[in-house]
C-alpha cells in the first residue's frame, strides 16, 4: 500500500536519534503537565507551544506527538492514586482505578491504565496511517456547504449534547463566538470590535484564550477554594508495576472494547473523550453485572479502568486524524495543534498531505514512537510521576502562573495579550464557579472564523439563497448524524430523569 | 450527555459551590452582547463587501448572545424560587486570594518591560505563592527569584525566545 511506504519514509525522519530526542521530551513533558489537576492533554500542549518557536517545524510537530498523547498518560494517574482526575477524560477510569488503589492494587491500576492507553493509542493512530490519505481524497469533494454543516455539528454537539445542560452549554458557546469575531474581516477587511488598538487586528490568539480559561482559570478557582480542606492522600503506588497472566487475559477484552467504542468517537466533533470513556465504563459495568460475581464497585474491576483507558487515547488517536484529513478539530487538544500548524503556515486538511506530506508522516510516525516512549515511562515510573504532587501547592501553582504568562508573552512580545490573559483568566475562573463548560469556549473560538467564511461562502455561491446549506447529499447526511446525536441526548436525559424522580 | 450522571458526579460530589443563581454569568454573556451591538453599529464597512458582509456573522452572534442573557436570567430566577436546599457548611470563597492573585497579574503586566523577566517573573512568582497560603519570606523569594532565572535561562538564552532584560540588562 502506498501509505506505507509513506509511513517508512515518515519513520525515517522520526527516527533520527535528535528527533527521538523531541519526542522524548515532548512525551516526559506531556506527561507532568497531564498529571498536574486540573491540567489535561489540551494545556500540556498550549502551555509547551512557546517552548517549539524555535524548532524547525518537523522537530517541533516530532515533540507535539509526544506532547498530545503524554497529557493523555499523565491524567489517569492523579484520578487512581489521588481521586481527582487531571481531566475530565479520566472521570470514567478513576471509579474503578481508585477503589483498586485503596484495595492495595494501586500498581496493577496504573500498569492497566498505561497499557489502555497505550492500546487504544496504537490501534487508533494506525487506523489514521492506513486511511488518512482516503479521507483526505474524499474530503476534497467537500464545499463550503458541507464544512460549514461540519461546525455546525461540532457546535451543537459540544455546546447542547455534552454539556450537562443546554442553556449552560450554549452560553460557553457564545462566549466563544463572541470572542472570535474580533479582528480583522478576512473577506471584506472590515476592522471588527477591535476597539482601535493595533495588536486585535489579527484577532485574539487561541493561544491567549486556551492558557487563560485553562491554567489561570485554575489557579484562580483553587485560590478561592484556598479554605476547604483539602482531604485527598497520595497512595503510595510501588511495587510489582506488572499484570499477571491472569490479569492480563482478563483486561485485554476490556482494552480492545474501549477502542473500539473510542475509535468512532476521535472522528466525529463531539469535543473529546468524555462520551466514550463513560460510555466504554458503562459497556464493562454492565457486562460485568451479568457475571456470576461482580467486581465493579467493591474491590476495584480491573475492566473499568481497561476499558475508558482504551477508549480515551483511540479518541484522542482519531482526532488527529480528522484534524489532519479535514483541518476539523474535535477536540480541545486538536484545537490547540490546529493552532500550533497555523503557527507554521501549514493549514490542515485534505491538502496537507500533498502540500506537506513529509511533516504530515514524520508526525504519525512519531505519534507511533510517542506511545512506545510513554509506555516505557509510564509503566514502570508511574508511581514517581505522581510524587510531582507533593510539590506544595502554593509553588506548584506559581509555578504554573509563570510558565502561563511566559507561554503568552513569548508568542508575540505583547503585553496586550498578557492582559486579555488576566481578563480570560477570570472568565475561567466566573465559568468554573457556575459549572459552565470550559470546552465549547475553545471549539467555538477554534472553528468560529471556520464557520464565518464557510457560511458567506455557501450565501455568496448560491447568491443569497439558504437553500444552499441543505444541498446535497453529504450536507444531507452531516445534519442527519447530528438529529439522531440530540434524539439519543433527549432520550437519555429523559429517561434519567424519569429514573431520578 | 452522560448515561451514567450519578456516577459522573461522584468524585466531584463535594465541588459544586451552592447553586447562587447564573446572574454573574448573564451579566458576562449581556457584555459580550452589548459590545458586539455596540461593534456592529459604529463598524465601517467597505463598500465592496457584498452580502452577506461582514455584520452577517457577528448579528447572529449578538442575538443568540441576548437570547441567553434572558434564558440564563429566567433559570437564575427560577433556583432562586426553589426552596433552599440543604447547604452544606462551607468555608466560603476567598475573594482575597482571587483579587491578590489578579493583582499580582496586574502588577507583573505593568513592570515586566521596566523591570524584565528575571525581577517581573520573581514577583509574580512570589505574590501568586504568597496569595495561595505560602508564608517564608526568604525561601519563596529565593525560590521565586530561581524559577525565573531559570527560565530565563533556558528559554532566552538556551531557546532563543525575546524575554525582556529590562533594569539588570542595563548593568
Amino acid at each position: 500500500m502506498e501509505s506505507l511506504g509513506h509511513l517508512a519514509d515518515g519513520f525515517g525522519t522520526a527516527l533520527t536519534p535528535i528527533n527521538i530526542l523531541w519526542v522524548f521530551l515532548g512525551a516526559l513533558m506531556g506527561t507532568a503537565v497531564g498529571v498536574l489537576p486540573g491540567l489535561g492533554s489540551a494545556m500540556a500542549v498550549a502551555l509547551l507551544l512557546p517552548v517549539t518557536f524555535t524548532l524547525d517545524p518537523t522537530a517541533a510537530f516530532i515533540m507535539f506527538a509526544g506532547v498530545y498523547y503524554g497529557g493523555l498518560f499523565g491524567d489517569s494517574i492523579t484520578g487512581i492514586l489521588l481521586n481527582t482526575p487531571g481531566n475530565s477524560t479520566a472521570i470514567a477510569g478513576t471509579f474503578e482505578g481508585h477503589k483498586m488503589a485503596l484495595n492495595g492494587r494501586a500498581p496493577q491500576a496504573l500498569a492497566t491504565s498505561a497499557i489502555g492507553a497505550f492500546t487504544g493509542g496504537l490501534l487508533a493512530t494506525t487506523l489514521v496511517a492506513l486511511f488518512s490519505p482516503f479521507l483526505a481524497e474524499a474530503a476534497t469533494s467537500f464545499g463550503p456547504a458541507e464544512f460549514f454543516a461540519l461546525t455546525v455539528v461540532a457546535f451543537i454537539a459540544t455546546a447542547a449534547i455534552v454539556a450537562d445542560s443546554v442553556i449552560k452549554g450554549m452560553t460557553a458557546l457564545g462566549i466563544g463566538l463572541g470572542i472570535a469575531m474580533v479582528g480583522i474581516d478576512t473577506q471584506s477587511g472590515a476592522l471588527r470590535f477591535t476597539a482601535g488598538v493595533p495588536e486585535l487586528f489579527d484577532g485574539i490568539s487561541v493561544l491567549v484564550v486556551t492558557v487563560g480559561l485553562l491554567a489561570l482559570g485554575e489557579v484562580l478557582y483553587i485560590a478561592s477554594r484556598r479554605r476547604h480542606s483539602d482531604n485527598t492522600s497520595l497512595i503510595n503506588g510501588t511495587g510489582r508495576p506488572f499484570l499477571s497472566r491472569a490479569e492480563f487475559r482478563e483486561a485485554l477484552p476490556a482494552w480492545l472494547r474501549g477502542t473500539a467504542i473510542g475509535v468512532p468517537f476521535g472522528a466525529i466533533p463531539v469535543g473529546g473523550a468524555e462520551i466514550p470513556t463513560f460510555l466504554s465504563y458503562g459497556v464493562e459495568r454492565n457486562l460485568d453485572s451479568k457475571q456470576p460475581e461482580p467486581q465493579f464497585g467493591k474491590q476495584g474491576a480491573i475492566r473499568g479502568v481497561a476499558g475508558p483507558e482504551s477508549a480515551g487515547n483511540a479518541t484522542a488517536g482519531t482526532a488527529m486524524g480528522a484534524l489532519l484529513t479535514l483541518g476539523l478539530p474535535t477536540s480541545a487538544t486538536a484545537a490547540i495543534m490546529l493552532a500550533a500548524f497555523q503557527q507554521y503556515g501549514l493549514q490542515p486538511g485534505p491538502l496537507l498531505f500533498d502540500r506537506a506530506g513529509d511533516l504530515v508522516w514524520a508526525l504519525i510516525a512519531s505519534l507511533f514512537i510517542g506511545l512506545v516512549v510513554l509506555l516505557i515511562l509510564n509503566l514502570p515510573f508511574a508511581p514517581l510521576w505522581a510524587q510531582l504532587l507533593r510539590v506544595p501547592k502554593p509553588y506548584l501553582y506559581a509555578g504554573i502562573t509563570t510558565f502561563a504568562v511566559l507561554g503568552t508573552y513569548a508568542a508575540a512580545s505583547s503585553l496586550i495579550d498578557l492582559a486579555l490573559l488576566v481578563a480570560i483568566g477570570l472568565l475561567g475562573f466566573l465559568m468554573r464557579r457556575h459549572d459552565i463548560p470550559l470546552a465549547p469556549v475553545l471549539i467555538a473560538v477554534i472553528l468560529g472564523p471556520l464557520a464565518e467564511t464557510e457560511m458567506r461562502r455557501t450565501l455568496a455561491i448560491s447568491e443569497g439563497s439558504y437553500a444552499a446549506f441543505f444541498d446535497g447529499p453529504i450536507v444531507l447526511i452531516i445534519y442527519g448524524v447530528m438529529l439522531v446525536g440530540i434524539a439519543v441526548a433527549v432520550f437519555t436525559r429523559i429517561r434519567n430523569r424519569g429514573a431520578a424522580a | 450527555m452522560s448515561t451514567q450522571p450519578e456516577e459522573r458526579t461522584e468524585p466531584e460530589a463535594a465541588e459544586n459551590p451552592p447553586a447562587t443563581g447564573s446572574f454573574a454569568i448573564a451579566a458576562v454573556v449581556l457584555g459580550v452582547a452589548v459590545y458586539l451591538t455596540q461593534g456592529l453599529l459604529t463598524m465601517e464597512v467597505p463598500s465592496t463587501a457584498d452580502f452577506p458582509g461582514p455584520r452577517f456573522f457577528p448579528t447572529v452572534v449578538a442575538v443568540l448572545a441576548y437570547i441567553l442573557v434572558v434564558a440564563l436570567i429566567v433559570q437564575g430566577v427560577r433556583n432562586r424560587a426553589l426552596p433552599a436546599q440543604p447547604t452544606r457548611t462551607s468555608p466560603g470563597t476567598d475573594w482575597a486570594a482571587v483579587a491578590g492573585i489578579v493583582a499580582t497579574l496586574i502588577v507583573f503586566t505593568l513592570l515586566l518591560r521596566p523591570l524584565g523577566w528575571i525581577l517581573a517573573g520573581m514577583l509574580l512568582f512570589y505574590g501568586v505563592a504568597y496569595f495561595l497560603g505560602s508564608r517564608r519570606l526568604v525561601f519563596d523569594l529565593g525560590l521565586a527569584l530561581g524559577v525565573s532565572s531559570i527560565v530565563q535561562l533556558v528559554f532566552s538564552a538556551g531557546l532563543g525566545l525575546n524575554l525582556p532584560a529590562g533594569v539588570l540588562g542595563m548593568i
